[in-house]
């Protein structure tokens, strides 16, 4: 266990029950990290379900380690079969990103095996979107798919899109998922977590999205065998790297808990066809993750529109989970947040044409797309970046 | 959706013919008629053959299903491990390749999981090619950390690249690898196997993208012997791009829960496998990298392949090995003519291998200009009489 490098300490805590709610806590320590306790907090009720290893938190810190050039040396047991699958995902973050990440080594005071769950149920990341809702119908009801998957219940991460501290929000999102998914027969788990104190680049929390999500899923590993992550784009329009993707998400798994990443043989557009048979989903889909009140969907938002605008090619007009439509006026004036892929625009208005739709709408948005184009070719010059910056104001 | 055309799979038991073990299939379906699929094996591996068993032959024919769009029905056992990940693998290919390949509905009589391997002994598909020997050398040398795989031995076919008609050929290229495996530590044994498996391909595009389903049904066929099957790529991360025939997205589809696939090699690339080869005797001298030659068991010294790997080892200022012939001259590599964008890759890594190690030699410069003009050569392929001009030039 010797090495020179920077390390990343986790050192396990004892599992605490109070007022309803059990708590996992580990402490992590390092050069670059100060004594920081990092918990998860679920029901009390699923205290058995809770795994005592420490592979959660080793899946949930590793970008830190990896971002930090920092091995991880765990006070605790881990899974072999984890580390063996961890170290092919650390070669391919560095391989895509070598600025960004570098090899490293775990290493762990005890490896064993944790015990796996006596069922094959499984567990779905759900936070009331388009992804994990259709992964959660599709399995449940068998539209879409030959072999269905035994999804038992959901899990809701409070910590990620929507803050710590927004308790209210988050009280109301989940309700309004929970009775989604109790529409199919499927329950939903509420996690919260601090893990995302971590980080202050916004990049980095969007790589490490996927791989504390999977985390919070790996901790109930006594009562699923598998979690499931709902896919963001189809096979034949992967974007790598992305933080949620069919090559690494699967390597997150150990051989007592398997990771699956779902849905990949559809695009957004094919999953919002399927979820139009689905009225709670039309009632209480969340898409959005920039609105003031995280529990709802601003409408106005890149994100929000497009979904809008999908659902106006199906033909249903809006849906009740937003508010107010949308105008061409204000379609023309999007600004597509960093991180959004254009082609999810693109498909937009390519199913608008494949539907045979001329409306306005669809060239406002054709020029949006332009504009917006122009925009990231224009963010790799300094000057023009300055210049498209001052134009658009909130870049 | 089911489909009235079926593809029939009636599993014949194993004989025994002059020391050697016959297993296969009856193949009954509307493109094929009533054929024979059968593998050829020494005999002394009858015990690591999994009897019961028939997801081999499943596998065998599951790429030509799809392209004649036809179900399956296996007359026999199948894994359903197995059938869960042959849904994924189908979706995959039908939507990279719609034009060529339908998913289809694949039924057994029985589904049934089969118990693992006694031993968790690892068998590693061997052609003696770079890729392969880097994954055998790196996993008996210590160039692992806790992926570390203990290859137990090496399994090469006959029948894909090099034709069946071509025993002398398979002779003399299997008689190379052998010496290579031999060569590590204790040595690892080589197991020849033979399979007429291509006669169901329709043409050069199953063999591309099928490949690799073949070469894992005839792994598979051992499955008492040998828990797990490696392969090596020969695409790093950063390279990858998709549709590719042989990836980590997809090879660990072919997948069962007794028998499991594991993708090797992203990590590295050609030019990194290349420099650890270099430390490896056997491997200057017995390497086999060339498909295009009219001997198979030899390098031809000419071809794309052959050239871009004895430019690999220059860039890591490696001396021309002995498993080729002869060096390649500037107005050689000035000729190269490069198919794919992936291919491109591998040129300009080659560029940039050498310039991290400051070489400037004139052969530099002359791959730069090749590569100049095959990037003009893939651009111009995409405009239909743009591609017969630049053919009409390149021949």
């Amino acid at each position: 266990m010797m090495t020179s490098r920077n390390c990343i300490h986790i050192y396990p805590e004892d599992i605490s029950v109070d007022d309803g709610s059990v708590s996992i806590n580990f402490t992590i320590e390092s050069q670059v990290i100060p004594r920081t306790l990092l918990w998860y907090r679920l029901p009390d009720q699923y205290e058995s379900a809770i795994t005592r290893t420490c592979d959660p938190l080793v899946v949930g810190i590793l970008f830190k380690a990896m971002r930090t050039s920092s091995d991880i040396i765990v006070h605790g047991t881990v899974s072999p079969s984890l580390l063996v699958n961890l170290e092919e995902f650390n070669a391919a973050w560095s391989d895509w990103l070598p600025d960004r990440f570098s090899n490293i080594n775990i290493y762990a005071e005890e490896e064993k095996e944790g015990s796996q769950a006596d069922t094959s149920a499984h567990v779905a990341a759900f936070s009331g979107g388009v992804d994990g809702a259709f992964t959660i119908w599709r399995h449940r009801t068998g539209q879409g798919v030959n072999r269905q998957k035994n999804i038992q219940a959901g899990l809701f991460v409070h910590g990620f899109d929507i803050p710590l501290g927004w308790e209210v929000d988050f009280n109301n999102a989940y309700r309004k998922s929970r009775i989604m998914l109790k529409s199919v027969g499927v329950d939903l788990i509420p996690v919260k977590t601090n893990m995302e104190i971590m980080w202050q680049d916004w990049l980095d929390v969007h790589h490490a999205r996927t791989a504390i999500l999977a985390s919070c899923l790996m901790l109930l590993q006594r009562k699923f065998s598998v979690g499931i992550i709902g896919s963001s784009f189809p096979y034949n329009h992967l974007i790598l790297p992305m933080h949620s993707n069919p090559i690494t998400d699967r390597l997150l798994s150990s051989d007592s808990f398997k990771i699956i990443h779902d849905g990949a043989e559809f695009s957004r557009f094919e999953k919002l066809r399927y979820l139009l048979n689905w009225p709670d989903a039309l009632k209480y889909l969340r898409v959005c993750e920039r609105n003031d009140q995280r529990d709802s969907n601003c409408c106005r938002c890149e994100k929000c529109v497009r979904t809008i605008l999908s659902y106006r090619i199906l033909g249903i007009g809006l849906p009740e989970c937003f508010d107010d439509d949308v105008s061409d006026g204000e379609i023309l004036k999007l600004v597509y947040p960093r991180e959004t892929p254009l082609y999810y625009i693109n498909e937009v208005i390519q199913e608008a044409k494949k539907a045979s739709i001329s409306e306005p709408w669809v060239r406002a948005l054709e020029f949006s797309l332009l504009i917006n184009r122009v925009g990231y070719k224009a963010k790799q010059v300094t000057a023009i970046r300055n210049l498209f910056q001052h134009m658009t104001g909130n870049l | 959706m089911k489909r009235d055309r079926k593809l029939h799979i009636w599993p014949e038991p194993l004989r025994v013919e002059n020391n050697t073990i016959i297993a296969g299939a009856t193949i009954e379906a509307p493109d094929f008629g009533r054929k024979s699929l059968w593998y050829r094996l020494p005999v002394e591996y009858k015990q690591d053959i999994n009897l019961g068993s028939d997801d081999s032959y499943l596998l065998a024919m599951l790429f030509p299903a799809m392209r004649h769009n036809t179900d399956i029905l296996v007359h026999g056992e199948v894994s359903p491990s197995l059938l869960d990940n042959l849904q994924e693998f189908q979706s995959i290919w039908h939507l990279w390749h719609p034009e060529l390949y339908t998913a289809i509905d694949i039924q057994s009589e029985v589904e049934i999981e089969q118990p693992k391997a006694k031993t968790p002994a690892v068998l590693a598909a061997f052609s003696g090619g770079v890729d392969s020997s880097f994954m055998v050398w790196r996993h008996k040398t210590g160039g692992c950390f806790k992926n570390r795989r203990d290859i137990q031995a090496g399994l090469m076919f006959h029948g894909f690249e090099i034709p069946l008609d071509r025993k002398e050929d398979f002779k003399r290229a299997a008689l190379k690898a052998e010496k290579l495996l031999n060569s590590l530590g204790r040595g690892i044994p080589l197991i020849t196997i033979s399979s007429n498996n291509a006669v169901f391909w329709k043409d050069w595009q199953d063999l591309s993208y099928g490949f690799m389903a073949s070469v894992v049904s005839g792994m598979n066929l051992l499955k008492n012997g040998y828990s797990e099957g490696i392969v090596a790529n020969g695409i790093n991360y950063r390279n990858l791009s998709f549709p590719t025939p042989t990836s980590i997205l997809t090879d660990v589809l072919l997948s069962s829960d007794s028998f499991r696939i594991i993708h090797d090699g992203h990590a590295f690339s050609r030019n990194n496998k290349i420099r650890e080869l270099a430390n490896w005797p056997e491997a200057l001298q017995y390497l086999r990298v060339c498909t295009s030659g009219d001997d198979f068991y030899r390098n031809c010294g000419k071809c794309e392949k052959c050239l871009r790997t004895i430019l690999n080892f220059r860039a890591v200022s490696a001396p021309l090995p002995p498993c080729f012939e002869q060096d390649v001259s500037n107005m050689q590599i000035l000729k190269i003519y490069v198919p794919s964008p992936i291919i491109l890759s591998f040129h300009q890594d080659i560029v940039r291998e050498a310039a991290l190690n400051k070489i400037n030699d004139p052969w530099v410069i002359a791959l730069k200009l090749s590569i100049l003009i095959n990037k003009i050569g893939l651009r111009a392929k995409k405009v239909p009489w743009m591609r017969s001009l630049y053919r009409s030039i390149v021949r």
